[in-house]
């Protein structure tokens, strides 16, 4: 089986938080495995490095295999993220209240960035290349989706 | 004390078993489960030792989680 691992869990590996056990135990549970990422999961660990060599050197550790040539499927993509902007709603994202930001001074309704294109380019690749993917953030991955396996420790 | 447990030989076990005992030139049927079942072991405990090898190779700020972390990367936050 060939599963695509998702940022947060690496990140939470590299950096051992508090999520580590579970990142730590979802790796080792499925490590017989083939490990795959693409280039937007590559660029966001690779912020985190001082240099690129490290993160290769992590990655080879862990056989994690960076895919630079993949199957893009383009319109599953473009559907569960245009099904996304038409649901799109303001969510504060520390406590969840959906919100209408409005500017107290010309009363024009503010808009800002949330959710942008990341999510659905991984999971994208995810459905087209593999057989599912690990993660620690799987909401929006189930809601827009709903075909792609999320393995789970359980 | 020793305990028996009985399995049902189906082909691919049967299989399986055959290839483990020609490959590593065992005889016995329990020979060759004890050396599969030491090998998917020791597997598991490397892959922890690999894990724990790259633990801590880069930090947070605070207390923040890689969960919070990248969501804050990918919202653009």
């Amino acid at each position: 089986m060939i599963i695509t691992v998702d940022s947060n869990i690496l990140i939470s590996v590299f950096s051992k938080d508090s999520l580590y056990r579970k990142s730590a135990a979802l790796l080792e549970k499925y490590c017989s495995h083939e490990y795959i990422i693409n280039d937007c999961i590559y660029l966001e660990l690779g912020i985190h490095f001082s240099n690129l060599k490290a993160l290769g050197v992590a990655l080879n550790t862990l056989e994690i295999r960076l895919i630079e040539e993949y199957e893009r499927n383009y319109n599953e993509t473009l559907n569960a993220w245009n099904n996304y902007l038409k649901k799109k709603k303001f969510v504060c994202p520390s406590c969840g209240k959906v919100i209408n930001p409005i500017c107290s001074n010309c009363k024009q309704r503010l808009s800002f960035r949330q959710r942008i294109l990341t999510d659905f380019l991984i999971a994208g690749f995810a459905s087209a290349n593999s057989n599912g993917i690990i993660t620690l953030d799987p909401t929006y991955y189930r809601n827009y989706f709903p075909q792609l396996i999320i393995f789970e420790t359980n | 004390m020793n305990q028996t447990i009985t399995i049902r030989l189906t082909p691919k076990r049967e299989r399986l078993l055959k290839l483990l005992k020609k490959r590593f030139n065992i005889k016995k049927n329990s020979e060759a489960i004890d050396l599969a079942l030491s090998m998917s072991f020791k597997d598991d405990a490397d892959y922890r030792s690999r894990l724990e090898k790259v633990s801590g190779s880069i930090r947070l700020k605070g207390k923040a989680t890689a969960v919070k972390r990248i969501r804050s990367l990918r919202d653009g936050m």
